[in-house]
């Protein structure tokens, strides 16, 4: 099933994770729908579409019920690619995309050239969402700690200094 | 109002975009939106933040930042509250920082080499912010910004 208005597109590559949630909440608040997109790379093994069509349903199911019935979810199996390409495609009648940001081993080459990719190249806001369960914390720099005791201009709201 | 927006303003017109959309978010969810201007630390030790020392390179960003917020406020209809900050430090190390603990950041791209986009501010930000982060790009249209506003409570 195909959304009809502009929807909130989430790229699903495994497990639907935070950026589902995410993406749902957004939806509801939004009152759009919810699309699920898995991209199957034509030349990947036979078992990718089965593969890929489990992965989508469990999503669906999943957004389903996050969604309580005020954000419609919509699947889609793609059989194209590369990947960025067709995510890019796809925003162009996207409210916004929505990422899941991998990391660890494995993840590294992928997460970064697909995020950096459509984030680069799509016509909507692109939103990367990590991954609590398997970011080993935000990477840490020394030098950060330096700007601690910056100075601070909190101003009411709607004013300007 | 629990919720804050972290947006990095640096007074183009990609980073005003992105207070639009960042002031959109934050309609939405009942957040405040925190702005965040960047003016470098990189150059001659006069130009660093001294308390009582005037700087022209922190009045300029200081100057910047508030005709974005003058110019996206005039275009966003809902009351969000809205906070500025001011940091002397490089921009991605600015918003790493004032983004850790808070619920989203927004960063504007006008697109470039995809090299720029793994290392750059919106890359670095991505990699090292444990919360969501959106690339707002310059190019985005309006009803994509305006139609959540105008739901949102004035």
């Amino acid at each position: 099933m195909q959304a009809v208005s502009p929807s909130i597109l989430v790229a699903v590559d495994d497990e639907a994770g935070p950026a589902l949630r995410y993406a749902v909440d957004a939806a509801r608040r939004a009152g759009c729908a919810v699309h699920l997109l898995h991209v199957v790379v034509p030349g990947s093994v036979a078992s990718a579409t089965g593969i890929g069509e489990q992965l989508l349903h469990a999503a669906a199911e999943q957004a389903e019920g996050l969604a309580g019935g005020l954000a419609p979810v919509s699947t889609e199996l793609a059989h194209a690619g590369p990947v960025p390409d067709v995510i890019v495609q796809r925003a162009t009648r996207a409210r916004q995309v929505v990422l899941q940001r991998r990391s660890g081993p494995g993840h590294e080459l992928t997460e970064g050239s697909t995020c950096a990719e459509v984030a680069r190249r799509a016509s909507c806001p692109v939103v990367l969402v990590p991954d609590p369960r398997q970011d080993t914390g935000p990477a840490t720099d020394t030098a950060l700690d330096d700007l601690a005791g910056l100075q601070v201009t909190p101003v009411g709201p709607g004013v300007l200094p | 109002m629990s919720g804050v927006v972290v947006v990095g303003v640096n007074g183009s017109t990609e980073s005003v975009r992105a207070l639009r959309w960042a002031l959109a978010a934050a309609a939405e969810r009942h957040w405040r939106v925190e702005v965040v201007t960047a003016w470098p630390h990189t150059g001659p030790v006069f130009v660093r933040e001294v308390p009582g020392h005037h700087s022209d390179a922190r009045e300029r960003a200081r100057v910047a930042q508030a005709d974005a917020l003058r110019c996206a406020l005039a275009e966003t209809p809902a009351a969000v509250p809205v906070s500025m900050v001011l940091e002397n430090a490089r921009p991605e190390d600015a918003l790493v920082l004032r983004a850790r603990g808070k619920q989203l950041l927004v960063v504007g791209t006008s697109g470039g080499p995809v090299e720029e986009h793994r290392t750059g501010l919106a890359g670095r930000c991505r990699v090292q912010v444990d919360c969501p982060v959106a690339v707002v790009p310059a190019d985005v249209d309006d009803a994509r910004i305006l139609e959540p506003l105008a739901r949102a409570p004035g």
